[in-house]
């Protein structure tokens, strides 16, 4: 007598109903360990993720400086380096620059517009440090005058004696210890405008975009993996300290 | 008998989804049993099927969340071992695609009563030595009742592929019970 395979399935199926086989008592043990496990790390995760971002920022913070301290610094911090400055130089010595016959032109409190590349090495070094649009608010540089023209001009000018009194006051920007707070804040501003571009999917995400804005490195100081997935977090995929590099695929 | 205070199962998961840890333990005591059986229908051996047991169980404290109390909680429960096998069929057996056994050219006949007879234990047996692939489809088609179309979805296979897989599967099982009751009667084969 023949069966349909119907009939064949079926009697699995009722044969399999109640079939029971007892775990050994170790699986529990292992779900037990497993789930504590889960718990600690949902625990501590929080805080670390809090850890990180802060050392994050902070090595930002230092890496950028270090960068951009050679060069040109910011604008801001280098125009008010410049306009003390330039205050300075100009009350030290009124009576010379009164009597510099170009530089003063109209009332107005707008020092003019040079490059320090124009400048002649060793000639105006307060000038040529300005950059366009500086606005003098100290009062006891009223008399401070624009100087429409371009720095060689002023270089022609110029009396070699008032020159070399300018020179003697050179504005070494190089020396100034950079200032942390704008430029963080500058950071900090520009990265919330990438964070809509790049489509971040999570804190780790955040924090590579921030971090790739300021280490420029191929590696980055530190990496996080950036998913959507609910159920994992962020996880570090790489870290370079320079010497020690670590990075997980 | 010291009985452990009476839960019914709504307070039982009630108290799991804030993480308890003994209301959990009495719950994988309730459904262990029944679940490593439906997991030994998956594996190889008792020691795959107790692995996808703690995985499914894992999960199920995990996504316990998720369960609204609609339909039957063992059910429930029931499904996620099921995907927790065919997870763990996945990841073992991705690539082996073994040609089952010798060739079987003709349909073997089985005599009904005959299978009816033989024991869970033997049947299980056999459903254990089917090449993982058989076994799956089988196992999903077979006794817990999905259609071909789902099982193409859910197992990543073409609805044509888990056709052919069942059809070999039940010849292959067809065999191996002839076979058995012809050694219990003393026939050569």
């Amino acid at each position: 007598m023949d069966m349909q395979d119907k009939e064949f399935d079926k009697v699995f199926k009722s044969k399999f109903e109640d079939f029971n086989v007892g775990p050994a008592p170790m699986v529990w043990d292992n779900i037990a360990g497993e789930l504590d496990r889960k718990k600690t790390k949902r625990a501590i995760m929080p805080w670390l993720s809090i850890a990180a971002t802060i050392l994050v920022l902070l090595t930002a913070g230092v890496l950028f400086l270090k960068q951009k301290g050679d060069t040109a610094v910011q604008h801001g911090h280098a125009a008010k380096l410049v306009s003390n400055n330039v205050g300075h130089v100009m009350t030290t010595t009124p009576g010379k620059v009164h009597t510099a016959p170009v530089i003063v032109v109209q009332h107005s409190n707008r020092v003019a517009s040079t490059k320090a590349h124009n400048a002649p090495a060793g000639t105006s070094p307060a000038s040529a440090v300005v950059p366009e649009n500086v606005i003098v608010t100290d009062n006891t540089v009223k008399d401070a005058e624009p100087i429409k023209t371009e720095s060689h001009n002023i270089t022609q000018n110029f009396v070699p004696g008032k020159q070399t009194q300018l020179a003697a006051k050179p504005l070494d920007l190089e020396q100034q210890p950079p200032v942390a707070k704008p430029v963080i804040a500058a950071i900090s501003k520009q990265d919330v405008a990438v964070v809509k571009k790049h489509g971040i999917h999570s804190l780790g995400g955040l924090i590579n975009v921030l971090v790739a804005k300021v280490d420029k490195r191929q590696d980055k100081l530190i990496e996080f993996t950036d998913n959507d997935d609910d159920d994992t977090e962020s996880s570090i995929t790489g870290v370079n300290l320079g010497i020690i590099k670590v990075k997980k695929q | 008998m010291f009985l452990e205070p009476a839960y019914t199962i709504d307070e039982l998961i009630t108290r799991c989804k804030v993480g308890e840890r003994k209301a959990q333990e009495l719950l994988y005591k309730q459904l262990a049993s029944k679940m490593l059986g439906v997991c030994m229908r998956y594996a190889t051996d008792r020691m795959e099927a107790e692995d996808m047991l703690q995985n499914g169980f894992i999960k199920l404290f995990n996504k316990l969340d998720d369960y609204r109390g609609d339909g039957a909680f063992e059910g429930w429960v029931r499904r996620i071992m099921v995907h927790t096998a065919i997870e763990y069929y996945r990841k073992h057996h991705k690539m082996i695609q073994i040609i089952d056994m010798a060739e079987i050219s003709d349909e073997p006949s089985v005599n009904p009563a005959a299978l009816e007879n033989m024991s869970v234990k033997d049947l299980m047996n056999m459903i254990q030595q089917l090449s993982p692939g058989y076994r799956m489809v089988f196992n999903l088609y077979a006794i817990e009742g999905y259609s071909h179309k789902e099982i193409a979805g859910i197992v990543g296979i073409t609805e044509g592929a888990s056709k052919s897989q069942l059809s070999r599967a039940r010849t292959i099982l067809k065999d191996r019970v002839t076979k058995m009751e012809d050694k219990k009667y003393g026939y050569a084969g």
